[in-house]
């Protein structure tokens, strides 16, 4: 069908083309009065703007690596697992995995979910949680801490904030148990701890004009804060709106413990 | 500048080295990369899609890495082959999204953003041989791709190909007459 197909191989037209396609690939062919060359040369310039962008193959490699020798045959069940495996792996040294660390925004953060697939954010979350009880029952503070702030980074990289909120309030229910005189963190804002939604501080009033709504359109103090206060006392915590709790992410990205300390 | 990725390094790579591992992507990511672009092409003016598909492509290279055996084949046609597979699902979600919602703007249409006038000049004749690429047997336009874009050599295109070396430069000559032929007879309607 084609026009060229079956006509004879003319060797040395073979060679000079060969040699042609080598050199546009590397740069170094004049375009001469071929207009396919100067086409060629176009197109490879064009395609290679940009292309030695390195800026995101370091999160590459450690991602890739991190994604641990449990092989690629069948990547779906086998990603979340070996994620999983690099978190337990993480918590149990207090190492973190660096590519971890890239949050939504982040260059990475492509790179990190597509290795770290929400399942396994919500599994390693949960095993932080899991081994914080053990921490606390164990009587070592410090760790449970340290695991319940790790399982804060992971649940900051849960997607589905029902997920999200259920783990924030286990997180939030086993710091309160934790007595070290530090106030908690930001997350654990009162509204998100047990009682749903109707927050006593912040809650608008219902614009509906007819409906016989709620009176409590003003702010009751009495009930404000269902846990311990902090001990600071003009440190009492700011009344925030209960919209923004389910997304504590970009609180605490890289926030080991909270800024203020005990007076 | 292109292929010739050292047989050690591979080794090093597929034992898990980070050193090796990230030498090696820092090799493959540019060819891998304008294979993408020149697969996927430009949609809205730019490459986003395709880098996004070749980063993809970097990461499931390197996962697939522990499980690659040298058997006599160039490395190249192992990560490019892994390539194509990314391309054509990237093709396949494209032509199912393009199903399921019709297209506002067509992605060939001429981009309208003015610029230099070199630029423009050299944006059109890529452009042009895009279209060119698109007329030629998908064998032909692969192995012009692999050998251009990819910048790959004949012996690693026959090894991701699989052909001869020999048939691999007799076809591209052949692409190239044909894409010669098709540049004679679209030139005067482009000039115009």
């Amino acid at each position: 069908m084609s026009d060229v197909a079956n006509e004879p191989v003319d060797l040395a037209r073979v060679a000079a083309d060969d040699a042609l396609l080598s050199a546009v690939a590397r740069g170094t062919a004049t375009p001469g009065d071929d207009d396919v060359t100067a086409m060629l040369l176009a197109w490879r310039a064009d395609l290679d703007e940009g292309a030695d962008d390195v800026s995101r193959n370091a999160a590459l490699v450690t991602a890739a690596l991190a994604d641990g020798a449990a092989v690629p045959r069948r990547p779906r069940r086998r990603i979340g697992l070996a994620a999983a495996v690099v978190a337990a792996a993480a918590l149990a040294t207090g190492v973190l995995v660096g590519s971890d660390h890239a949050g939504p925004g982040d260059p990475l953060w492509p790179v990190t979910r597509v290795v770290h697939p929400q399942r396994s954010e919500v599994r390693a979350a949960e095993h932080a949680i899991s081994q914080a009880h053990v921490a606390t029952a164990g009587g070592d503070q410090e760790q449970a801490r340290r695991l319940l702030d790790q399982a804060q980074q992971h649940i900051a990289r849960i997607e589905d904030p029902a997920v999200a909120d259920r783990l924030i309030g286990e997180v939030t229910t086993l710091l309160q148990t934790l007595t070290d005189p530090l106030p908690l963190p930001p997350i654990a804002v009162p509204g998100l701890t047990g009682q749903p939604t109707a927050g006593p501080t912040g809650a608008p009033p219902p614009p509906g004009p007819g409906k016989g709504g709620a009176p409590s359109a003003k702010p009751t103090p009495g009930d404000a804060t269902p846990g311990s206060p902090p001990p600071g006392g003009g440190l009492l915590p700011l009344p925030l709106p209960t919209e923004l709790p389910p997304l504590p992410t970009p609180l605490l990205p890289d926030l080991p413990l909270p800024p203020v300390l005990p007076g | 500048m292109t292929s010739a990725i050292p047989p050690e390094l591979v080794s090093r790579a597929v034992r898990r080295d980070p050193a090796a591992t990230a030498a090696l992507l820092t090799a493959l990511r540019p060819g891998l990369v304008r294979y993408c672009r020149a697969r996927l092409g430009p949609v809205s003016g730019a490459y986003a899609t395709a880098d996004d598909v070749a980063q993809e492509v970097c990461l499931a290279v390197l996962r697939a890495l522990p499980g690659y055996r040298d058997q006599g084949l160039p490395f190249t046609a192992f990560a490019y082959r892994i390539a194509a597979n990314k391309v054509a699902d990237a093709q396949r979600a494209a032509v199912r999204a393009a199903t399921a919602t019709p297209p506002d703007a067509l992605p060939d249409q001429p981009d309208g953003t003015p610029g230099p006038e070199q630029q423009a000049l050299s944006a059109d004749l890529a452009r042009r041989l895009s279209a060119l690429l698109a007329r030629l047997p998908d064998t032909q336009r692969d192995i012009v791709v692999l050998r251009v874009a990819a910048g790959l050599s004949a012996d690693e295109v026959a090894a991701i190909v699989g052909m001869t070396a020999a048939a691999v430069r007799v076809a591209q000559s052949r692409a190239l007459a044909r894409l010669r032929t098709l540049a004679g007879q679209s030139l005067p309607e482009v000039a115009a």
